[in-house]
């Protein structure tokens, strides 16, 4: 966070809580709130460097209910995401994915989550989650060392097909 | 960082125990829980329910999975434990040194409750006067909230709290009266 220079608050979910309350398997992505505290916008994408959505995002806080972004997602639905699903295939992943997460918890203990973690990617594939915490234990380097490398990702992706 | 980090975009915001004499090494002689309400109703409590330790009030995984029905995981052999819902799971240390770590009194295992609603986006306050415990245990219901999301912009009012990195809790109904944009991001 040091490192985002972040001006806004932020708020730390070490548990993941927003991803089981809203169904999310992937970050990052934007959620939309009104004056009132109902959803506008569920989970979707976010790309800070999309002038599209960085535009509709404006145009949503000048015009609120009556945006283009706000009819949008009144049509579709206010939770629909084209990459949305639930959070975990299943119980098992969710728990073999905890088990991992509290393996890494503790300090010296990657090596034996990465197995746990693994297993949990097998039961649920498309969760990505557990797929990035896994590239980040392994590659600290694609995350870590200037800019997140996004191009390796999709290479990885690629060579799994 | 290995853990997701939730980035609320304020500026676009137009947000006891009553275990005196039973000789438990867990219990402070003299606090006890008078009161225990749990989303509004009154729910009697026994001894063998609650802890009170270093001005913690503990409660058993038993009344979390009656009450909650959150579920006991062990995550770690020996080490840790995990309360879960259908969709996380909270970890807790067996090691009384950690921060918030849990109790295990034979085969009984006892959660600091303040902490466990605070990860849950839910409240729960211990007044240590009157002995009061309360808890406001909101969770969503998956298929209702699936339907109020496809609502649209008739969809009910969403709350939840998280901490800051500094721990001090910040609810989104704090932000009531600005739009809020919340951008979910991680290290990775």
């Amino acid at each position: 966070m040091e490192k985002a220079q972040a001006e806004y608050t932020v708020l730390v979910d070490k548990y993941d809580y927003l991803g089981g309350q809203f169904d999310f398997n992937y970050i990052p992505l934007t959620i939309l709130f009104d004056e009132e505290g109902r959803m506008v916008q569920g989970a979707r994408p976010a790309n800070i460097h999309n002038e599209n959505q960085v535009s509709a995002l404006e145009e949503w806080i000048k015009n609120g209910e009556n945006s283009f972004l706000a009819a949008s997602a009144s049509e579709s639905g206010a939770g629909t995401s084209a990459m949305r699903s639930s959070g975990f295939a299943s119980p098992e992943a969710r728990k073999l994915f905890w088990q991992g997460v509290a393996l890494l918890d503790e300090d010296g203990r990657d090596e034996e989550a990465l197995p746990v973690l693994k297993k949990a990617l097998e039961l649920d594939p498309d969760n990505w989650l557990i797929r990035k915490q896994i590239w980040v234990v392994e590659h600290p380097e694609k995350f870590y060392e200037g800019d997140i490398d996004t191009a390796w990702q999709r290479e990885v992706m690629r060579s799994k097909k | 960082m290995k853990y997701l980090t939730l980035f609320l975009a304020t500026a676009l915001a137009a947000v006891l125990l009553s275990g005196c004499g039973n000789g438990s090494q867990f219990e402070s002689p003299g606090m006890s829980i008078t009161s225990f309400t749990f989303n509004g109703e009154p729910v009697p409590l026994t001894s063998t329910d609650y802890r009170y330790e270093n001005d913690t009030v503990y409660l058993a995984t038993t009344v979390l999975n009656q009450r909650m029905h959150l579920e006991l995981q062990e995550l770690v052999p020996g080490r840790q434990i995990g309360i879960c819902t259908d969709e996380l799971c909270i970890p807790y240390a067996l090691d009384p040194s950690e921060e918030n770590a849990a109790i295990k009194d034979g085969e009984q295992f006892f959660i600091p409750i303040i902490h466990l609603m605070e990860s849950l986006g839910s409240t729960a306050v211990w007044n240590k006067e009157s002995g009061t415990l309360e808890v406001d245990y909101r969770l969503h219901d998956s298929d209702s909230f699936t339907a109020s999301l496809n609502n649209g912009l008739k969809s009910a009012p969403v709350s939840f709290s998280l901490p800051d990195i500094d721990g001090n809790v910040i609810s989104l109904d704090d932000f009531r009266g600005k739009k809020v944009a919340v951008f979910c991001w991680a290290s990775w």
